[in-house]
């Protein structure tokens, strides 16, 4: 059967009527817990997982695929309007998103990121269609000793998240490292840091300390001054983007979907890190470096393509192994499951059917979404002219509902009320959150994978440079280190001659 | 039915019960509402489609719907410790008990007493596990496997989803069995474990019935099964027993409720359960996930599970895990 | 705010932070010599965060010195103490832990009916009819969209329990 046979049967059942309304409810309700802060795709999937016992398979997976993706167009609204990220992957958004929105330009932000959502998404189903089997290939290459370099390098990136004092973030990350080894240490089974409390010992959850640091903290600082009147006093100024905008971003959207996509194959962060990647990269490779943060739209445009390319890519491992890459995906592998459908490498020949509709239907939802979320940009924009005094109270329910909703867990409402402290101390001593995040990820994956490897290397630690894809890794990430390093320190001396002969 | 309908119902029966003065208390009047059933997993994971489905084929005998309530945390611990804690012994909150409540106390510090504060109810079933290798492995039999390990001592490394799971346990007993050594490479969970297998990253992998499709596409192949007799789906792979090695390790489960429980309700709910498990749905749904039925009543339930508690500690302790 | 006034607060504040994180990394860094550091090659359950506490520690130490050192310039970003209104910030925060302790014994609607009431009208008192209708609004709305539409198991509290 070659590939358009294929596709046809793929879209012969996408666009069956009943697959086409379940498909539509699944980006409708991704779109809506993406915006909602607190409720990420992770709980509305898990909650909604049980009703899907009752309808046929294809139905079921398409409604749950478009939780997942359609998340990922609705995150980047919340982080946009009011600064707080709707979820987990659209940290990185806020930063030049919202600064965009206070010029006044939410609108052309938030077109972007529809936009580019569509497109990185579009181009992630055409690579999960083409090109799965080879890079399922190359992602079982990556071992623990390959997962560390790659981790190194992700860390090397920090350096491009902050605007304010460097010392200042890394301090953030080092924080961010420590919370993110809390709980049993799955090398030795000891528990690390958890005070003797049953709920440490699977580690703190992302989406408490996200709803926190930017969610909680962000309300907190706005209640002292922003009480009477709406978000944005600057004139609102067209509601899409122009040329100008397409000019600066297109490249942008191509690098993020790329990086996105490639991550989204490999377990671990997925979009969260392809969206802090991107972002990086945009920034090391601008002309302009200084408008970061400050509003530019690259900044937008890259994450935002990052992690709906990465929610593409996470299909892979799923579709071709069985093997599920992340949280959602093990989800969905339920869905599967529940079924009696068993994915991996030969679901492509016993349920064609199964495994066409899917991306098939995965076009047809990435369209809707578009649909679906360029009308609303222009309400969305008239949030911003909601005074505050109404707007926080229902901003907070959201936030304990979608962080309660995630394990049915009171302590998770704790956990988030206590960084939203920490949250908000941090901006008054000027301490930035993104290094945080990224180093919660990463650091326990580079932490895990680097004791896996010394164990099966017995201790060498040759491994990393001997192994070709570790040691590419870790050139770029030396290389990388320097070109950040070299005209820093260059720029140091300059400034302390200037401050000699002065 | 709604949860609004249904809690409209209860309340309306409520009411007209308190108006005839006759709130329900002896046991004999059990269950008058729905029953909270606690699985400690996450919602979508294999322990919470099968009790989704034994709760499902339950309530049709106990009279009364079971609702699933997921408290996952703490490697399944969290949802039967806060049971323990909180919960009056009604009989309307009940828990699954997976063996970490037995596990875990020995290894960390915990808020319940495993022996004391639970009334075993009914034990249910157990995980199939396995030992695989890639397709194109040079041993084709377990007992290739253990011969290639003994003679190399340290060089084989296997992966398992964590230090101090079932699957880890069960591999270093084997090896101290057969007095080989070899290296443990804990792995978080088989979504990262079967990759590095495939990938040649570890040589062999101890994990469940999740990859049973990457065997069957010829990538994998199963050494040996762990359960007592073999599975119908792969009836030419021996069992550990058919190998010599005396072990059959599958991480036992069944449903308990907090200490100080009714005997009476104890057994309705016992007897609900049976009935729920032979039904046809569950049976499917345990084919399904390739697990045995084992089942074991109140009393043989509590006696086992004193006796599991006692001989994780040993095993715990064995392989230097103990809490300090 | 004259130069020297932000000067002054930019000190307090990264002086105070600072000696907070010097403080906490070294806290780490012993629980980490507590959990056993290994050897490089083979590292503990505490190597890293050792290393890693010890790190924040010295990092942080700098901070502290460069924030003597420092000229003004860019204190005018965030040093905005001037004006706080703790009363708002406490009476928010513990509106939301009371009602994360009473959501589980009182259940979901009586206790989402009380803190969106206070919210509105504790922090930025708005008139009585806005105060309600705004609660009973978002209660029936967040109940509907998250018990009914998605499923989730928000408690009953004394509604349910009977």
């Amino acid at each position: 059967m070659d590939i358009w046979q294929s596709l046809a049967l793929g879209f012969g059942v996408a666009l069956d009527p009943i697959n086409l309304a379940y498909c539509f409810l699944g980006v409708f309700i991704g779109t809506l817990v993406g915006v909602l802060p607190g409720i990420g795709p992770v709980a509305a999937m898990s909650l909604l997982l049980p009703v899907t016992f009752n309808i046929t398979p294809e139905a079921g997976i398409i409604m749950l695929a478009g939780i997942y993706y359609g998340s990922m167009y609705g995150g980047s609204t919340t982080a946009i309007l009011v600064n707080i990220p709707g979820e987990a992957a659209s940290v990185i958004t806020t930063i030049d998103g919202h600064q965009m929105a206070r010029q006044g330009r939410a609108g052309p932000a938030l077109g972007m990121a529809a936009i580019g959502s569509f497109i990185a998404g579009t181009l992630a189903i055409v690579g999960l269609m083409l090109l799965a089997p080879p890079l399922t290939k190359l992602a079982v290459k990556f071992g623990p000793v390959e997962y560390f370099s790659l981790m190194v390098l992700g860390l090397t990136i920090l350096s491009y998240l902050t605007h304010g004092s460097m010392l200042k973030a890394l301090v953030m990350a080092c924080f961010g490292v420590v919370l993110g080894l809390i709980g049993l240490d799955s090398i030795s089974a000891t528990p690390r840091l958890t005070f003797d409390r049953l709920e440490l010992i699977d580690g703190i959850g992302l989406v408490p300390i996200v709803m926190g640091l930017f969610g909680v903290a962000e309300i907190l600082v706005n209640l002292e001054r922003e009480l009477k009147r709406s978000i944005v006093e600057a004139k609102i100024t067209g509601l899409m983007p122009t040329l100008k905008d397409w000019g600066m971003s297109k490249w942008a959207l191509a690098r993020g979907s790329l990086i996105g996509f490639f991550l989204g194959i490999l377990p671990g962060g997925g979009a969260v890190i392809a969206s802090f990647l991107s972002y990086a990269v945009e920034k090391r490779i601008s002309a302009t470096p200084e408008r970061f943060g400050h509003g530019a739209i690259e900044g937008v445009a890259g994450p935002e393509a990052a992690n709906n390319a990465a929610a593409g890519g996470a299909f892979i491992p799923l579709m071709t192994l069985g093997i599920p890459p992340n949280v959602i995906m093990a989800l969905l592998l339920g869905a599967f499951m529940v079924h009696g459908l068993q994915p991996g490498p030969l679901m492509m020949t016993r349920n064609p059917e199964v495994f066409w509709g899917i991306i098939a239907s995965m076009y047809v939802g990435n369209i809707m979404l578009l649909v679906l979320n360029l009308p609303l940009v222009g309400m969305w924009v008239q949030v911003l002219r909601v005074p505050y005094r109404i707007l926080f109270p229902l901003i907070l329910m959201f936030c304990i509902i979608g962080v309660f909703s995630v394990g049915n867990a009171i302590f998770d409402i704790y956990v988030m009320i206590g960084f939203g402290i920490v949250g908000y101390l941090m901006r008054k001593f000027g301490y930035e959150g993104a290094p945080l995040v990224l180093a919660f990820v990463l650091g326990p994956l580079l932490e895990n994978n680097l004791r896996k490897s010394l164990i099966l290397s017995r201790g060498d630690f040759m491994t990393f440079v001997e192994r070709p894809i570790s040691a590419a890794c870790l050139g770029l990430a030396l290389l990388l280190l320097l070109s950040t390093l070299v005209p820093w320190l260059r720029a140091k001396r300059q400034k302390i001659a200037l401050d000699e002969t002065a | 039915m709604s949860a609004l309908a249904r809690g409209g119902i209860y309340a309306a029966v409520l009411i007209l019960a308190a108006l005839a003065g006759t709130i329900p208390v002896a046991a004999q009047e059990f269950p008058t509402r729905p029953v909270t059933l606690i699985v400690p997993w996450p919602a979508g994971g294999a322990t919470d489609r099968h009790f989704r489905v034994l709760a499902e084929t339950t309530s049709r005998h106990l009279g009364q719907p079971i609702v699933v309530d997921n408290k996952p945390g703490g490697s399944g611990t969290v949802g039967p410790a806060t049971l323990a804690a909180t919960s009056k012994p009604d009989g309307y909150t009940l828990a699954q008990l997976p063996i970490t409540v037995f596990r875990m106390p020995h290894m960390v510090k915990v808020s319940y007493n495993p022996a004391k504060d639970f009334s075993f109810i009914i034990h249910v079933t157990g995980y199939t596990f396995a030992t695989m290798v890639r397709a194109d492995a040079p041993w084709k039999t377990w007992q290739e496997f253990i011969a290639h390990a003994k003679a190399n001592p340290g060089k084989v490394s296997y992966g398992s989803p964590g230090t101090g799971s079932t699957l880890h346990v069960t591999m270093e007993q084997i090896a101290l069995q057969n007095g080989v050594k070899w290296t443990h490479v804990p792995f978080k969970g088989e979504g990262e474990m079967t990759p590095a297998l495939l990938g040649g990253h570890v040589m062999a992998s101890a994990g469940g019935t999740g990859s049973s499709q990457l065997v069957e596409a010829g990538e994998l192949r199963y050494l040996v099964f762990w359960t007592q007799d073999r599975l119908k789906r792969f009836a030419n792979v021996p069992t550990l027993l058919e190998v010599g090695e005396k072990i059959v390790s599958n991480s036992p489960y069944g449903v308990a409720g907090p200490k100080g429980m009714d005997p009476k309700i104890v057994k309705i709910l016992h007897d609900a359960f049976k009935k729920g498990m032979e039904e046809p749905a569950h049976r499917k749904v345990l084919d399904e996930l390739d697990q045995e039925y084992i089942y074991m009543n109140s009393a043989d339930y509590a006696a086992a599970a004193l006796r599991t508690i006692d001989e994780q500690g040993a095993l715990i302790e064995s392989l230097g895990l103990k809490a300090k | 705010m004259s130069g020297q006034q932000a000067r002054r607060t930019r000190l307090k504040a990264d002086t105070v932070g600072g000696l907070f994180w010097v403080a906490g990394g070294l806290w780490i860094a012993w629980e980490g010599r507590e959990l056993g550091l290994g050897t490089l090659r083979d590292p503990g359950s505490g190597l890293i965060l050792f290393w890693v506490g010890l790190a924040m520690a010295a990092m942080s130490a700098v901070t502290l010195v460069t924030g003597f050192l420092a000229r003004p310039a860019a204190a005018g970003e965030w040093a905005d103490w001037h004006g706080l209104e703790w009363r708002k910030l406490a009476v928010v925060l513990a509106t939301m832990i009371v009602y994360a302790g009473a959501l589980e014994p009182v259940g979901f609607i009586p206790a989402t009916l009380v803190l969106m009431a206070v919210l509105f009208r504790a922090v930025e008192p708005q008139p009585w009819h806005v105060v309600l209708l705004g609660a009973l609004i978002t209660t029936t709305v967040v109940y509907v969209v998250f018990k009914l539409g998605l499923g989730t198991q928000l408690p009953d509290g004394l509604l349910g329990a009977g």
